[in-house]
């Protein structure tokens, strides 16, 4: 459960301190271009350190920096609440004269103020308590040391952060890319949502219970559901084929013909099996209203923090009112910025409620002045 | 395709932003069929909710129930 996210210089969030302490499901509301969808960048950028990728160049681009800035670093640190223990991770990148790419000037993670490793450039020192050693090494500057240092054990610190950030979920779902074919298995869903068929797989491969559980919230959607089958064609791939029944007919489709809508459905089915089966997640959902008929939304958000709860963690980011009116002033957090060239600031809605109808008052545009 | 018309279903119409807020902490509860339930948008006063519910709901409750709407009785007392 994220505590706090802290980003600066990067983009347009620039002292940005977002804070989540104790809040299982969040929204972010606020104009276009106020940074709600730059915080699940940020959220991508760690994420994907989790999952493996190290070059620094394949994670931020100079271009990333706040205004091009080059004189401040780009500063990434998340404090999040796992196993009853804080782990708190900095990244800070510099792009010094003459670089063509971003480099590690510091890097720490701490785990109830224990010091894990830490790193200034290219020098690591890493700490290890229960053995009595120090270890000192060093690292090319242009990778970022958390994918690489060797875990010791699956109850190593370093490796309890590395899998709950390889999991988190960071969805801005692009329906017409899901198709229902996979190739591989994953627990790794991309951010377009694409790879659902594989993680579709991948979680009923390590998880079979997770069926029914998939299974049931598809009912409530879609009732004439039979089930579904997951085909293999070829050696390594295999097909999702659903089947529908009901007035005495039957009709197997393949997933890639559904409607937009209805691979959305799938998508928070898997996403809910998953937080359930191998949770608890952290999810980012920009718009999870996409696609959905309005009667839907509603029952979709309400779902979703009714279930991420216990140590899961869900954010929103939505500008449809029924995702807004889901949520409570003390949970919803207003974005805002002036111009392009100005920060990103962030504020409770409680700070900034206004008096009216709140729906009303931000199609005015006058939720924050 | 929303199953929920014909099954058994609560449609709340809420006075104002405060009432919602509290219904959302209502509909949190794990033992609530979360789609046996819809929220409407705050209506803005109580004039408002028995106007919206005799013009809007009340004929479609007694036209799927069969029945007489005795909510619709308690409200005019």
């Amino acid at each position: 459960m994220i505590q706090r996210l802290y980003v600066h210089n990067f983009r347009c969030l620039e002292n940005f301190d977002l804070s989540l302490r104790d809040m299982s499901s969040v929204l972010l509301i606020g104009r276009n271009g106020a940074g709600k969808s730059t915080v699940s960048f940020a959220l991508e950028i760690l994420q994907r350190i989790g999952r493996g990728t190290n070059r620094v160049a394949h994670l931020v681009q100079p271009k990333d920096l706040a205004r091009g800035r080059s004189d401040v670093p780009l500063r990434f640190e998340i404090e999040v609440l796992l196993e009853d223990r804080t782990f708190k991770y900095c990244l800070a990148l510099e792009l010094p004269e003459r670089f063509r790419e971003l480099r590690v000037a510091e890097e720490q993670l701490v785990v109830n103020d224990r010091t894990i490793f830490s790193r200034r450039e290219a020098q690591v020192t890493l700490y290890r308590s229960v053995h009595g050693r120090e270890a000192q090494f060093l690292v090319d500057w242009h990778l970022v040391a958390l994918p690489i240092i060797q875990e010791y054990s699956e109850t190593d610190p370093l490796r309890v952060f590395k899998t709950w950030l390889a999991h988190t979920v960071i969805l801005a779902p692009v329906a017409p890319l899901i198709t229902g074919v996979s190739e591989d298995e994953t627990l790794e869903p991309k951010r377009d949502g694409s790879n659902l068929a594989a993680w579709f797989t991948g979680l009923l491969s390590r998880y079979p219970a997770a069926y029914a559980h998939i299974e049931r919230y598809l009912r409530e959607v879609i009732p004439d559901i039979r089930d579904f089958v997951n085909e293999p064609i070829g050696k390594e791939s295999k097909n999702l084929l659903v089947r529908f029944e009901g007035n005495g007919g039957a009709l197997s489709v393949n997933f890639t013909d559904l409607s937009d809508g209805e691979k959305c459905f799938y998508l928070s089915a898997v996403l809910l099996a998953a937080n359930e089966f191998y949770g608890p997640l952290f999810c980012f959902w920009d718009e999870p209203d996409n696609y959905l008929s309005l009667s839907e939304v509603g029952h979709l958000v309400a779902l979703l923090r009714r279930s991420f709860v216990n140590g899961s963690q869900i954010l929103v980011a939505s500008h449809n009112p029924e995702v807004i009116r889901k949520f409570s002033n003390e949970n919803t957090l207003v974005l805002d910025r002036n111009s392009h060239v100005e920060p990103t600031i962030i504020r409770p809605l409680s700070e900034v409620a206004p008096s009216g109808d709140l729906i009303d008052t931000i199609t005015r545009g006058d939720l924050v002045r | 395709m929303s199953a929920s018309a014909y099954r058994p279903h609560l449609i709340v119409l809420v006075e104002d932003d405060a009432a919602r807020q509290i219904v959302n902490g209502f509909i949190l509860h794990p033992n609530l069929n979360t789609r046996a339930i819809q929220v409407m948008r705050p209506l803005g006063g109580w004039r408002r909710i028995l106007d919206t519910y005799r013009e809007e709901y009340l004929s479609s409750m007694y036209y799927i129930s069969g029945k007489k709407g005795c909510a619709h009785r308690r409200l005019r007392q």
